[in-house]
């Protein structure tokens, strides 16, 4: 989000009784009782390696109980897992995935960010995991059921892309 | 492979039997998240958060010392 909106956020969540304090380029809330609420603005900041990474997709809304909702675009998510490449990154990615991605776009944006060879560190983990069958493990002890198949034949095509644009 | 009662979510995401050596493996590799395995009437499964271990508040500066990016 923009620095005023996340301004603007934080004045909101205090008010209503959140602490919110930073940890360098990150904000976090918390109130007793309700869920953690961790706040990152444009562009967002690797908590581990300080590579910024603009979102460089329109913001896709969404309607959460009747509020509106701005959130990353499924382009400028996957970028972001692909640096950050935990296990549960690798499991979210492969239900990214499965609803479509644009291996250019992310080639793009690496570029522009500086940050191919951290993208090429998390293609690589994610080749493996999918080969070596582990992320199908990941994503029974996450989700509880085997992954689809969809998903992960479109996780292979589009790391396959990735390959072959360097990444 | 059977899904495991809790699990940690850390860097690596490990399954485990039992809560104290989930919260061996979560104490030793923070920030990490702690859940447990519910069951749904219909035959599917969530995780829901029990514990976590990257609350390092540093009240001094204000801010907090590790935290989940």
């Amino acid at each position: 989000m923009t620095v005023p909106a996340r301004e603007a956020l934080l004045e909101s969540l205090r008010s209503t009784g959140w602490r919110a304090a930073s940890s360098g380029a990150w904000w976090r809330a918390s109130a007793p009782g309700r869920p953690l609420i961790d706040i990152a603005s444009h562009p967002v900041v690797s908590p581990r390696t300080f590579d910024e990474v603009p979102l460089r997709r329109a913001p896709v809304a969404f309607d959460v109980e009747g509020t509106r909702v701005l959130a990353a675009a499924r382009d400028d998510l996957a970028l972001l897992k692909l640096v950050a490449h935990r296990d549960q990154d690798l499991v979210d990615l492969a239900v990214l995935a499965g609803l479509g991605l644009d291996a250019a776009f992310i080639e793009e944006s690496a570029a522009h960010a500086d940050i191919e060879r951290r993208v090429v560190d998390g293609a690589t983990r994610a080749r493996h995991a999918l080969q070596a069958g582990e992320l199908a493990e990941l994503t029974l002890e996450v989700t509880g059921t085997t992954p689809l198949p969809k998903s992960m034949a479109a996780l292979d095509a589009f790391l396959s892309d990735l390959e072959k644009r360097g990444l | 492979m059977t899904p495991h009662r809790y699990v940690v979510l850390a860097d690596r995401i490990r399954g485990f039997d039992s809560l104290d050596d989930a919260n061996r493996f979560a104490l030793s590799n923070p920030p990490a998240v702690i859940c447990e395995r519910v069951s749904s009437p219909d035959g599917t499964s969530e995780l829901r958060e029990i514990a976590r271990h990257d609350f390092l508040y540093d009240e001094a500066r204000g801010e907090w010392r590790i935290m989940v990016g």
